[in-house]
């Protein structure tokens, strides 16, 4: 190999080639903690909405999630309500009340409302909300205690790793399926016994070449 | 074919006596790197230019030579860095959009299936649709279909 310093290079000229490398190696760990803070992953980042809908008010009310996410057992998507939920009640409750005025609006227009995604997976990849429903995935396992916030934030990253994490290992969060919609649901001290045999009688396929399969997410 | 056409004429080439003196001058990033780096300080280039016309544009960066390996992989490293930094963009917001009344019979983000049908040549023919929010995105004949 060729000589990198000249002979009379000293201490100093040597050093530098020690501090570059550390500023490589610190920028590198600084990106990486920045894409695991919640600058990078919006953890916990509420985002402004047209209405600040609060599923906190709305839930203590005891209205289930698929009064308004209708679909979430049947499709991939969850759904968004339609104006006209909104307009069930609040044609009589609220009815003058300034912040609702875009739901009016829209219900007299016909424009549709948008809302601003919180949870946004890249296009490349496949999710499906009916199969976990169906295998006993409860809402809060993926989105937290939703019937508590004020406003929608996510609570987890919803990076591949995240979802490895229960692909790899389902029995540790799987629930009985009249527990799907329970938000204050929490793992009993023997989840482990019961998770597997909840996969047991769903009949999932814990087999590591189908749960971790590339394909089963990027298609 | 007559040779001497490929003989090196004598103001291309460089004796020993002017490499020498060249060198004594070089310091540090100066001094030559290969054989064709030092011939090309004479007139190299000229004749370079004048024998091989379409090489010697390729060449003619003097003191950029293109097959610098370390320009090379200079720009290959500039390259992969850049690359990176694509991934470090955030994604764009998106947008639900739902329904002011949701039609009957839709499950969002599922297909649904019409037996319908459209005029051609002045006669219905029957047709299955597919349709995502409305969106058709498959058409075909529809075997059930009486004028079939
Ligand atoms: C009264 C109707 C209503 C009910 C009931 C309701 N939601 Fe929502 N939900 C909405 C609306 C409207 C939005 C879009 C605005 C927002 O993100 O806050 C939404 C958004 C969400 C989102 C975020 C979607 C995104 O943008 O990524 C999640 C997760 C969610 N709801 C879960 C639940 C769960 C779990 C329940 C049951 C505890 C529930 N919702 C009950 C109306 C409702
Ligand atoms: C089942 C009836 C019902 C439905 C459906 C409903 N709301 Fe409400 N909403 C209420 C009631 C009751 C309140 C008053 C709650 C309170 O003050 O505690 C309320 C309050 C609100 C408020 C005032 C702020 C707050 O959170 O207290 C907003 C904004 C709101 N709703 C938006 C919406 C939107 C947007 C939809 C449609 C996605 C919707 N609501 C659907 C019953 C409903
Ligand atoms: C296995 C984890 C998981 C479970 C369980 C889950 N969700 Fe989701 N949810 C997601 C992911 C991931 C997204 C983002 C989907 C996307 O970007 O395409 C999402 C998005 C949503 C949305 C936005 C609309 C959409 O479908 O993209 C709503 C509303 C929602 N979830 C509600 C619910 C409700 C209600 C439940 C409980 C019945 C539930 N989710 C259970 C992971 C989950
Ligand atoms: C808390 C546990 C859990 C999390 C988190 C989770 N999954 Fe799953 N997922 C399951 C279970 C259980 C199944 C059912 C497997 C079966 O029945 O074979 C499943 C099945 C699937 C399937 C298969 C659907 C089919 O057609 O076979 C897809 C696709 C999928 N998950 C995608 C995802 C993605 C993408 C994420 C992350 C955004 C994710 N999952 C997060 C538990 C989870
Ligand atoms: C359980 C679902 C799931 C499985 C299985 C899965 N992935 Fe992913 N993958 C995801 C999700 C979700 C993302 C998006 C993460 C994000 O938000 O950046 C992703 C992102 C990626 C990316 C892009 C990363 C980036 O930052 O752009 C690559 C590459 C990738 N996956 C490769 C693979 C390979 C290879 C396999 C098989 C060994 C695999 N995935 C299996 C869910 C999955």
């Amino acid at each position: 190999m060729a000589q990198i310093f000249h002979p009379t290079a000293n201490a100093v000229a040597r050093l530098s080639i020690v501090i570059v490398g550390l500023v490589v190696i610190g920028g590198l760990v600084t990106l990486d903690q920045l894409t695991r803070a919640p600058y990078g992953t919006e953890v916990g980042v509420a985002r402004e909405q047209p209405v600040p809908f609060s599923h906190k008010h709305h839930s203590n009310m005891g209205i289930d999630c698929r009064y308004c996410h209708t679909s979430v057992e049947d499709s991939s998507f969850a759904g968004i309500p339609p104006t006209k939920t909104c307009m069930n009640c609040h044609s009589m409750i609220f009815a003058d009340q300034t912040i609702l005025e875009p739901v009016r609006e829209s219900w007299k227009t016909g424009e549709s409302l948008q809302w601003n995604r919180v949870h946004d997976l890249p296009q490349f990849v496949y999710f499906n909300h009916s199969i976990h429903v169906a295998k006993g995935i409860g809402c809060s396992t993926c989105h937290g205690r939703v019937d508590e916030m004020p406003l929608t934030r996510k609570e987890n990253t919803l990076y591949m790793g995240w979802c490895l994490d229960c692909h790899r290992a389902p029995e540790n969060f799987v629930r009985p399926k009249d527990k799907v919609f329970d938000m204050a649901w929490t793992p009993p001290a023997n989840q482990a016994e019961v998770g597997k045999e909840l996969l047991k009688e769903y009949k999932v396929d814990t087999a590591h070449y189908r749960m971790l399969d590339c394909y089963l997410c990027h298609r | 074919m007559n040779e001497t056409s490929f003989q090196p004429e004598s103001d291309v080439g460089m004796t020993l006596s002017e490499a020498r003196a060249q060198l004594a001058k070089a310091r540090g990033r100066n001094y030559w790197r290969s054989l064709e780096q030092l011939a090309s300080r004479g007139n190299f280039q000229a004749m370079l230019k004048r024998e091989m016309p379409r090489q010697a544009t390729d060449v003619e960066v003097s003191d950029w030579d293109p097959i610098d390996r370390r320009d090379f992989i200079r720009l290959m490293g500039a390259s992969l860095a850049l690359a990176g930094l694509t991934a470090c963009t955030k994604q764009h917001e998106e947008k639900i959009v739902p329904y002011v009344k949701a039609p009957e019979e839709l499950i969002p983000g599922r297909p649904q299936f019409y037996a319908t049908a459209f005029v051609h040549d002045g006669y219905a023919q029957g047709v299955l649709a597919e349709s995502h929010m409305g969106r058709p995105t498959k058409i075909e004949g529809n075997p059930e279909h009486p004028r079939v």
